[in-house]
């Protein structure tokens, strides 16, 4: 059974939403080429920024959902956030570890890892900061936390030349 | 038989663009993401906020990068649409000159989210105005910042010029391979084109509009 939600299509617009929150189509060229630019631009503070805003982005399209139709728990909320992921094209979550103070996660593939890759090969540090920021704004969302009492971060990343990308999410 | 735009963005939308057994969508010989508006907005915005804060005569230059993935974006993903099996069968029986190559990709744009593209003016080889309303950049930086002292809309202006590159320097009517080399030929010729983002919602114009020229290297 899969949680996932089609987002919302105004052909007449060109414009598509998933719990009230805008989606566009982008390719990895795209997404690794902006994300390379901005660690050449921003060097060390790049992941603060890149993290954040992959958490802002899930947190406000999770709770847009779930003001639509609650999800019956957070284990449930949880899933609903890995179906839509993996729709999204993001690759395939396993949330089955995470929990109400965080927990490990593994994503095989990642979009991230797999577009680095292709276009540049490895690199010497994880390049999933998206997934790491949209995990921390999944258990924000599922569990009804403060944004500010979550870190989560990439571990392991097959960008980096490792066998999977596993993150870790933290409430504190 | 001319190019018809709800034809093609209701087959598009229809195509179901979503993630295979793997979680990915691979289409157009790329790998596709159907993300979030709010992430690129934010990461757009703040790296150009960061770096004019610290040092505001780098403003033209922040704005050049930002122009400069989207080049990229647009070489690889428009024209890898318009070298796939999915346009053939779909844009190309509508497509009688090569300035349909620009009106049909542009419909299918419009159906990649984006907010809703029209072409106001295309003079073959050397001009076109397209004029964008529901711009997610133009849109999200309205959500978030004050009303903005210039445009806003980065990836869709440098993706214009990148169209017309496709269409009027590259010749992506010929099938070729999308190669880095390809990019730095199309994109550093003098005469390539660029594109200008004259009116955009983020500063308060109604509507946004690029205008595309050739370089006058
Ligand atoms: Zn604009």
């Amino acid at each position: 059974m899969s949680f996932h939600q089609a987002p919302k299509a105004d052909l007449e617009r060109g414009v598509s939403t998933l719990g009230g929150r805008r989606l566009v189509f982008h390719c990895h060229h795209y997404n690794v080429f902006l994300q390379r630019t901005i660690e050449d631009a921003l060097q060390e503070r790049a992941p603060g920024l890149l993290v954040a805003a992959g958490m802002e982005a899930a947190r406000a399209m999770l709770q847009g959902l779930e003001a639509e139709a609650a999800s019956a728990s957070p284990a449930e909320a949880l899933r609903r956030a890995a179906d839509t992921f993996a729709a999204q094209g993001f690759g395939r979550l396993d949330v089955g570890l995470l929990g109400a103070g965080g927990g490990e996660v593994t994503v095989a593939p990642s979009h991230y890892a797999v577009g680095w890759v292709s276009r540049w090969g490895k690199r010497p540090t994880p390049a999933c900061f998206f997934v790491a920021g949209f995990l921390g704004g999944v258990v924000a969302a599922a569990y009804r936390l403060a944004p500010e009492r979550i870190t989560s971060r990439e571990c392991t990343c097959v960008a980096a030349g490792d066998e999977r990308c596993s993150f870790r999410v933290e409430v504190w | 038989m001319a190019i018809d735009e709800r034809v093609i963005v209701e087959a598009v939308s229809g195509m179901s663009l979503a993630g295979n057994e793997e979680g990915l969508i691979p289409a157009f010989g790329l790998y596709l993401t159907n993300h979030y508006a709010d992430f690129y907005n934010r990461i757009s915005f703040g790296v150009l906020g960061a770096l004019v804060r610290e040092n505001p005569e780098l403003t033209e230059d922040a704005i050049a990068l930002l122009t400069e993935a989207a080049h990229v974006c647009a070489f690889h993903t428009f024209g890898g649409i318009m070298v796939s099996v999915e346009w053939d069968a779909l844009v190309q029986p509508m497509i009688d000159s090569r300035e349909d190559w620009v009106r049909g990709m542009v419909a299918v744009v419009n159906a990649l989210g984006w907010g809703r593209f029209r072409v106001a003016e295309l003079v073959p080889g050397e001009r076109l105005v397209a004029t964008v309303s529901d711009s997610y950049e133009a849109s999200g930086y309205l959500e978030s910042y004050p009303r903005a002292d210039g445009p806003r809309c980065f990836l869709a202006n440098g993706g214009m010029a990148g169209l017309m590159n496709l269409v009027y320097q590259g010749d992506i009517t010929r099938r070729p391979s999308l190669t880095e080399e390809l990019y730095r030929e199309v994109f550093g010729h003098p005469r390539s084109f660029r594109s200008r983002e004259r009116l955009c919602a983020a500063k308060g114009d109604s509507h946004c509009e690029f205008i595309v020229e050739r370089m006058q290297g």
